[in-house]
């Protein structure tokens, strides 16, 4: 065993020392290639790099050894090559921006045809919510309105949910998700008439499938970004945690009685297909080649999310009446993103998205 | 295709819900309590030429306390409009009537609990303000207990209250008061102030005026006929309102023979003729309904006249109908050839729920599923039933409200013409 673990060691130390020799080779290579250039030789660069891009540069000898070719063939007007080299160069590294001041400005111009933006950005996401019912018709068992007081309380839930971007340059992109919530909320009603007190909490569990227009910025530590966009809702199940209160006008409470009863599925009076206009927005932070961002978003409910439940025991029982109402929600989210690079020569993405989407015609 | 993405996209974003294209449910259905703290019961409902509503009931605020008078006028979506109770001693509504004068004048029994119960007659205005009222007693002076049932207005505007007295010649005898509508109300003389029956149990229902010379009279009695069991009664008062000779005109027993006989209500129908109805009691509770062919005197009070006289269990598979604390059946008749019955039935749990039924005139049920119940855990009781001019049903009723059931409230429902409690 011992025996083992010392040829093992044996191994690695000859694997490493073999690496540290490669590097050193390759670096040398590369400082030779560079020399090169200098002295104005462009056309055996290929052949002394040649070997060390196919195995042995690091990623950073990778990304050096490509912009000296994409500058040489430049110079050499071999534009196809030069593009070949620069697609080498964003593959080794599709974070890479050329920049007027620290490349050379035929280099820089060359880049403007590259993106590396990815196609599809998947991202995940979790967090808080809270929501508020906005009253179409406000409805009730009692008869005497006018002293029938009502308030609507936010309580908190959750969410979690997936969402792919296509983006359709480096900063718009269009976003579908599908993500789980669960939403809640209360309602206090006072009947002054009857001198009774009710609670109502309902908790819905919903699946949202948002489609956005996203605007980010796409450079530096903290990208900002914006969206709007609808979703789809699909509230798949509520329950309603009633209690009642009979306080016999007594304004002392001292002479109450309490109705309670286990959570009810109220699903039946809910609809189930609903929908949202959506607007947010947040940051992303960079981290390594990925982001961890922090997104705050408003659903404001479109649609009527109650429906008639017919004769309940609901109505004997605590004097429950749902109103017609559409939820808003606010939710707070910090989600996780990973960009699918994918560096390659740029389309008129934008142009040909307009003309798809017959905002610009096309030329006959 | 892009051109589809579009329309879905607007009609997305002006599709949103609003007050101003969704129609609020409680134009076509809706459920109300009525009545403040305490418990209150349901007596009547009158569905105004406006379409507000004018309910009837009792009301007591604490147990210890007296039973009032609960009357409210409601808005046709059922929120209340103003809403009074009254009575210094216990009180027991029974019925009312919104007068041909614009008036609503409701009839309630007065000092419910004492050893000598009085009726009291009392108006007020359409906005729900006291007018004036009478203490009606039959007979010269004041000895007996009176109970009211009913009130009819006549065509005169005068007034017949319908009901019994106990305790004088039979321990339940038929009663009916006449009272002059003269500005004010002024109790007729003895001629109208009869007791009729000639059994122990005689009890009037309602009296109705059939033409200027004559009035029927329905209600109940064990008068002998047949055997001396309960048994639905009717007979004709003259123009002078005497009910001498004519106690035990007829007996209806085609249904329920034998058995205790109850009637709670009777209406005209709108085809002609009457629907009576009420409770049959034999080892179990049954509800029986009878209808007459015809309104003419020498047809509807004979055995012969009677159309139909069925124990209503027997149209459907459910035969606990009726059956409820306490029995009670009630009825309706609407101008488009249907009648309602609303009934108190039990539920699984034992207690009682409310029944409505739409039936022809032969009794036959119109509904599929026969009947449609309303209720909860605890007793909820039926008070009474109309239909509107565009055909949904309003039904009135008591709910013991709570988990577990505590208070007793006003139950007001509007339904579709089905029954249900839906578009």
């Amino acid at each position: 065993m011992r025996h083992l673990a010392m040829i093992f060691i044996l191994l690695l130390g000859v694997s490493r020392s073999n690496l540290k020799a490669q590097n050193n080779e390759c670096e040398q290579t590369l400082s030779f290639a560079s020399a090169e250039f200098e002295a104005g030789r462009f056309y055996g660069l290929p052949g002394i790099l040649k070997s060390c891009l196919e195995k042995g540069f690091s990623k950073e000898q990778k990304i050096r050894a490509y912009l000296l070719l994409t500058q040489s063939y430049l110079i050499l007007d071999d534009p196809a090559a030069a593009e070949n080299s620069y697609l080498e160069l964003l593959k080794a590294d599709p974070e890479y921006l050329a920049t007027p001041l620290h490349d050379p400005i035929d280099v820089y111009y060359l880049s403007k045809k590259f993106t590396s933006t990815a196609i599809f950005t998947p991202h995940f996401h979790a967090g808080a919510n809270t929501s508020w019912p906005r009253t179409i018709h406000s409805l009730s068992t009692t008869s005497a309105i006018d002293q029938l007081s009502k308030d609507k309380i936010n309580k908190i839930g959750f969410q979690a949910g997936a969402d792919v971007d296509w983006n359709i340059d480096e900063r718009w992109s269009l976003s579908l998700g599908a993500g789980y919530s669960r939403k809640s909320f209360k309602s206090d009603l006072n009947d002054n008439n009857q001198g009774y007190r009710s609670t109502f909490t309902e908790t819905q569990d919903w699946i949202d499938i948002p489609l956005l227009l996203k605007y980010s910025l796409d450079s530096g530590k903290f990208r900002p970004f914006v969206y709007a966009g609808l979703s789809a809702n699909l509230l798949v199940g509520a329950k309603l945690s009633p209690e009642g209160t009979d306080y016999n006008m007594d304004p002392k409470l001292t002479n109450q009685q309490a109705s309670k009863a286990p959570d009810q599925s109220i699903s039946s009076m809910r609809n189930f297909f609903n929908s949202s206009l959506v607007l947010g927005g947040g940051y992303k932070y960079k981290v390594g080649k990925n982001f961890f961002y922090f997104d705050l978003r408003y659903m404001a409910g479109l649609t009527n999310i109650a429906k008639n439940g017919g004769f309940n025991p609901l109505l004997v029982q605590f004097q429950y009446q749902s109103d017609y109402f559409r939820l808003d929600n606010l939710s707070i989210s910090l989600g996780y993103v990973k960009p699918l690079y994918n560096p390659r020569k740029k389309k008129k993405a934008v142009a040909g998205l307009l003309k798809k989407l017959g905002i610009k015609k096309s030329k006959k | 295709m892009i051109r589809w993405l579009y329309i879905i996209f607007f009609a997305f974003l002006f599709a949103c819900d609003t007050a101003s294209n969704v129609q609020s449910p409680t134009k076509n259905y809706f459920i109300k309590y009525f009545g403040r703290d305490g418990d209150q019961t349901a007596v009547d409902l009158i569905v105004s030429n406006d379409g507000t509503f004018y309910v009837l009931g009792n009301s007591r605020i604490t147990p210890d306390s007296i039973q009032n008078v609960y009357l409210a006028h409601a808005n046709a979506q059922g929120e209340v409009i103003k809403q009074i109770t009254y009575g210094s001693v216990e009180m027991n509504a029974r019925d009312f009537v919104l007068t041909s004068d614009g008036k609503i004048a409701v009839v309630a029994n007065k000092g419910v609990t004492s050893s000598n119960v009085d009726i009291l007659l009392s108006r007020f205005t359409l906005d729900l303000v006291p007018i004036d009222s009478i203490v009606l007693y039959a007979g010269a002076s004041n000895s007996f207990s009176e109970y009211a049932n009913s009130l009819t207005e006549l065509n005169n505007r005068d007034f017949i209250v319908e009901g019994y007295q106990t305790g004088n010649l039979h321990p339940f005898e038929e009663m009916h008061i006449k009272i002059y509508n003269q500005g004010t109300l002024v109790k007729a003389g003895p001629e109208w102030q009869q007791l009729n029956g000639s059994g122990t149990d005689n009890r009037g229902v309602k009296t109705f005026q059939h033409n200027s010379s004559s009035y029927y009279t329905f209600g109940t009695t064990n008068a002998t006929y047949q055997s001396a069991n309960k048994k639905f009664w009717a007979y004709p008062l003259p123009s002078n309102g005497s009910g001498t000779g004519n106690s035990d005109y007829s007996m209806f027993e085609k249904a329920g023979a034998g058995a205790e006989n109850n009637l709670t209500d009777v209406v005209k129908v709108s085809a002609g003729g009457y629907l009576l109805v009420g409770i049959s009691t034999s080892t179990t509770y049954r509800l029986k309904a009878s209808v007459t062919n015809s309104s003419d005197t020498a047809i509807v009070f004979s055995p012969a006249g009677i159309f139909q006289d069925l124990l209503l269990q027997d149209l459907g598979s459910d035969n606990g109908r009726g059956l409820a604390p306490p029995p009670f059946a009630t009825a309706y008749s609407s101008i488009n050839n249907y009648n309602f019955v609303l009934a108190n039935t039990y539920n699984t749990q034992g207690t009682s729920n409310i029944l409505l039924m739409k039936i022809y005139n032969d009794l036959s049920t119109v509904w599929e599923d026969s009947i449609v119940q309303f209720g909860g855990d605890g007793d909820d009781t039926a008070a009474a039933v109309a239909e509107l001019p565009d055909g949904h049903i309003v039904v009135l009723g008591t709910m013991q409200l709570g988990n577990p059931p505590i208070q007793f409230k006003i139950a007001l429902m509007k339904l579709n013409s089905s029954g249900k409690l839906a578009d």
